[in-house]
């Protein structure tokens, strides 16, 4: 659990010091661990390989330029980040800059490429036991609601467009949702994510 | 015209005389937060999250998984160096952020503060149009709400009875002033609805004012009995 606070605590510092002093060294430190991460989400909601890439150059000069807006109270630097990527996709879907494919791939297709994943960071082993409580929480919900979370987080899709998608009444991808919150909050709650521990 | 961006942090906002007591379903929350919304439920959730503090928290639950997400995501080979990246901070530190102003709208009387955002989709002496005895509506036909099926203002006037309906797809409703009693109970300013397509619902207004509501649809509703399926082209609901 010390490692857990440690892991998360280090991006909301080095967030901090881009805010107060500019630092770049901090900046490099973010950019080589979120930006790919940030180019991989946005390539899930189907933008092509170079528009995912300018879009997480877009959303981590954002970072830069909005850093002295961040709390480490009030969120942790992946949440802050994760926020930033969103609202960058959400322009480019209604501005309609780009055809976004519309990507049906489900939770299941990706969750060997998180299990590789555990193998293939063992360069940077701190990030890694700080999402355990996510990762684990994920995996113990059932499918279906992995799923729906998936298509949420992963595919910005809307109830309506999930129920199409899997077959399923709306009402049913919202019973979904809230059991799999439901879950998904208690982990964080003994997580870290969540911001708020830190001062 | 651009959408105000979700809020990066939330700050408290706008406290009502009595905190809104019927909240959106956890799964919009959720959608919300991770960007799955249609932009019309998006400026709908903008203003309730501006007047609640108890769904502003749950939003910023939702986006801490959203952030646990990400840093659980495998990594994309990026092409730009850290070098690149600093050669374009130089660039963007020679040159500061050139802030587009925003032209101040004008609130009509009857938009509360908190729900400031939907000023903006207004058109200029934009007038009620009258669907039934006691019923107006204000279509927002803005491209930016083509994903919607219907965003609306819907003006009922005191103790006008709506036609009892259902949905084929979800409804959410956002009640600006006024109030209005149906099924699930007694809703007022900054109170939203959140009905699952099986929840066959008949609002009434309130006898005291005008309810006026922000109602988004992503299906067409369903009426029950002739006279509201005849009405129903008419209404356009």
């Amino acid at each position: 659990m010390e490692k857990v606070q440690s892991a998360s605590q280090n991006w909301n510092q080095a967030l901090t010091e881009v805010g107060e002093n500019r630092d770049r060294e901090q900046f490099a430190a973010l950019y080589q661990h979120f930006a790919p991460r940030v180019k991989t989400y946005l390539l899930r909601f189907g933008l092509s390989d170079a528009q995912a890439e300018e879009l997480a150059q877009e959303a981590l000069l954002q970072v830069w330029r909005k850093a002295e807006q961040y709390h480490a109270s009030k969120a942790a630097a992946s949440t802050w980040i994760f926020c930033i990527a969103r609202n960058l996709f959400i322009d480019q879907q209604r501005s309609g800059r780009g055809k976004l494919e519309q990507s049906t791939d489900s939770y299941h297709e990706h969750e060997g490429l998180l299990n590789h994943q555990e193998q293939a960071s063992e360069d940077d082993n701190s990030w890694q036991s700080s999402q355990k409580h996510i990762e684990d929480a994920l995996k113990e919900l059932p499918l279906m609601q992995a799923q729906l979370v998936y298509k949420s987080y992963y595919q910005g899709k809307s109830h309506s467009e999930i129920a199409a998608d899997l077959e399923i009444p709306i009402g049913s991808v919202k019973s979904g949702l809230r059991l799999a919150f439901k879950k998904l909050r208690l982990s964080l709650a003994a997580d870290s994510f969540a911001g708020g521990e830190t001062l | 015209m651009t959408f105000d961006p979700i809020a990066l942090t939330r700050e408290p906002e706008f406290r009502l005389n009595s905190a809104p007591k019927h909240h959106p379903d956890d799964a919009t929350l959720v959608s919300y937060a991770s960007g799955g919304l249609s932009a019309g439920a998006q400026l709908l959730l903008q203003c309730h999250l501006a007047c609640c503090e108890h769904c502003r928290e749950r939003v910023t639950e939702a986006e801490a998984i959203g952030g646990g997400l990400l840093e659980h995501l495998p990594q994309a080979k990026m092409n730009t160096s850290v070098d690149d990246i600093f050669a374009k901070l130089d660039l963007l530190d020679s040159d500061p952020i050139s802030q587009a102003e925003e032209i101040p709208v004008k609130r009509p009387d009857w938009l509360p503060e908190w729900a400031e955002p939907v000023a903006k989709w207004l058109e200029t002496d934009q007038n009620w149009q009258r669907l039934a005895p006691g019923i107006s509506q204000i279509k927002f036909e803005q491209p930016e709400f083509a994903k919607d099926k219907a965003v609306r203002l819907l003006k009922i006037s005191p103790g006008t009875c709506m036609p009892s309906h259902g949905h084929n797809g979800s409804e959410l409703t956002l009640i600006l002033s006024g109030s209005y009693c149906d099924e699930t109970g007694r809703l007022c300013a900054g109170d939203v609805a959140d009905l699952d397509p099986d929840i066959k619902h008949q609002p009434i207004a309130d006898r005291d004012q005008d309810c006026i509501c922000l109602i988004v649809t992503d299906a067409p509703l369903k009426f029950e009995g002739w006279i509201p399926k005849l009405m129903q082209p008419f209404f356009g609901l």
